[in-house]
């Protein structure tokens, strides 16, 4: 994954029509982007200066974030504050901008705008203050529903950042090195899956001959019985014709066969 | 002894605090350290000082210092990356010594030649009355802990008045960062790049 770090501060403010001012700011970054470490929002010190009327502020600003991706790069959202004596708040702007994208030190100069209402509410607005807001805070940095608003220009946020990157050039191999990998399990699960079902098909094979060598030797006993009956008168001749001649009784029938082993064409076993 | 695969690397920072500029203030001092995250080490050099006391000139409206830093910081990951902290103190009406102004800037990433204007602010209290009474007897609100300005929390309720400038050069010097993968971009633009990492 690529990283990215942005170490610096948001500087101050100026071109407000007022001093004592304070910022609420934050970073949005797409979905793709993890923040490893760092305060990624936060809001600054008021600032009434003493001299000159740029409000100067100097909040650090340091984060890590690692990457998948190049979309949805950083961007630094803020809305500068006008803070009275008496410690009501009023909005003076909302200003974005983005994270640069090359490393190194950067100054940036954010411009802000703040949305009119109808004449009555500006009106009311150089009398009592206030006025409108956003219902949402992404309005700031997304174009989606820009379209309608009215809006004034208002002064500049002074930001300096120094960015540093790394893994950026190593990124797109990983990737690819990624995919060949994943690309070689899938063959090796398929080929395994190729042998399990060979090795299936084997045991069913011998499962198979195992059954017909279980059907056969009934088969064969019963095919035994009938051979072994018809083989006796020829032995008793046979017998009788070797020992004495002269007697003509088969004595077969009374005699039990010497052997109850079934024919000469076993079965191999 | 360079190691073939390393795991740190190396920032060294040489420069000087040069001065400052308070329209209203003379007779200043200031205090500097450093603040960094859990990664970083300091390997060499003074991690805090205290600068002599300085007036403005006859012909010029500056304070001078021109105070060294030399310090060097190693490192896992630039998380955390080092802060200049200072606090400038001063005489005031009555000879106590107050502080004039705190301010902080991080360490410049790219090798070279840096120049910052760090801009100075005290806390402020937040009544008339007690702005008099603090006046009156000295006794001016100040950071327990200097190093606060250094973060960035807890920082949205306090409200400050800025009043002042100090002038600091840095010469940032780096070892074995490219490494360590990390791209820090061009060296600011000077004719000698100090950039002694052996890639």
């Amino acid at each position: 994954m690529a990283e990215v770090h942005i170490i610096g501060q948001i500087v101050g403010a100026s071109g407000f029509p007022e001093t004592s001012l304070f910022c609420k700011w934050g970073v949005h970054a797409g979905g793709a982007w993890r923040l490893l470490s760092g305060l990624k929002e936060g809001q600054t010190q008021v600032d009434n200066p003493q001299i000159g009327e740029m409000s100067y502020w100097s909040h650090p600003i340091d984060l890590h974030y690692a990457t998948k991706g190049l979309q949805g790069w950083p961007k630094i959202h803020l809305q500068v504050w006008h803070q009275d004596s008496f410690g009501r708040c009023q909005l003076y702007g909302y200003g974005y901008c983005h994270v640069p994208s090359s490393p190194g030190h950067h100054r940036i100069n954010c411009v802000t705008w703040r949305p009119l209402g109808t004449w009555q509410e500006q009106l009311a607005h150089t009398f009592v203050g206030g006025g409108p807001q956003l219902r949402s805070p992404d309005t700031i940095y997304s174009g989606a529903d820009r379209y309608r608003l009215h809006t004034e220009a208002m002064g500049t946020v002074e930001l300096q950042l120094g960015v540093i990157m790394s893994r950026f050039d190593k990124f797109g191999k990983e990737r690819e090195r990624k995919r060949e990998r994943e690309r070689k399990r899938e063959r090796e699960r398929k080929r395994e899956r190729e042998r399990e079902r060979e090795r299936e098909r084997e045991r069913e094979r011998e499962r198979e001959k195992e059954r017909e060598r279980e059907a056969r030797p009934i088969q064969l006993q019963q095919a035994n019985v009938r051979t072994v009956g018809e083989a006796e008168p020829a032995a008793a001749s046979s017998m009788m014709s070797t020992v004495d001649p002269t007697e003509a009784t088969p004595p077969a029938t009374a005699d039990t066969p010497p052997f109850t082993s079934p024919a000469p064409s076993s079965a191999p076993w | 002894m360079a190691a073939v695969n390393p795991s740190v690397f190396l920032l060294t920072v040489n420069g000087q605090i040069e001065g400052a500029n308070f329209p209203e203030y003379d007779n200043l001092y200031c205090k500097y350290c450093y603040v960094y995250g859990h990664d970083w080490t300091p390997t060499s050099g003074l991690e805090e000082g205290i600068t002599q006391i300085t007036c403005k000139g006859s012909l010029s409206n500056n304070l001078i210092w021109n105070f060294p830093l030399e310090t060097t910081f190693k490192s896992t990951s630039p998380s955390g990356w080092p802060q200049l902290v200072v606090s400038v103190y001063g005489p005031d009406v009555f000879g106590n010594d107050v502080v004039r102004g705190y301010g902080a800037t991080h360490i410049p990433i790219t090798p070279g030649q840096h120049s910052r204007t760090i801009p100075m602010f005290v806390p402020e209290p937040t009544w008339r009355l007690q702005r008099f009474t603090s006046w009156l007897l000295g006794r001016r609100p100040e950071y327990t802990d200097p190093k606060v300005v250094a973060q960035g929390e807890g920082r949205g309720v306090t409200r400050v008045r800025s009043q002042g400038f100090v002038t600091v050069s840095f010469h940032i010097m780096t070892k074995d960062m490219k490494k360590l993968g990390y791209d820090t971009g061009p060296s600011s633009a000077q004719p000698y790049s100090t950039d002694w990492s052996a890639d």
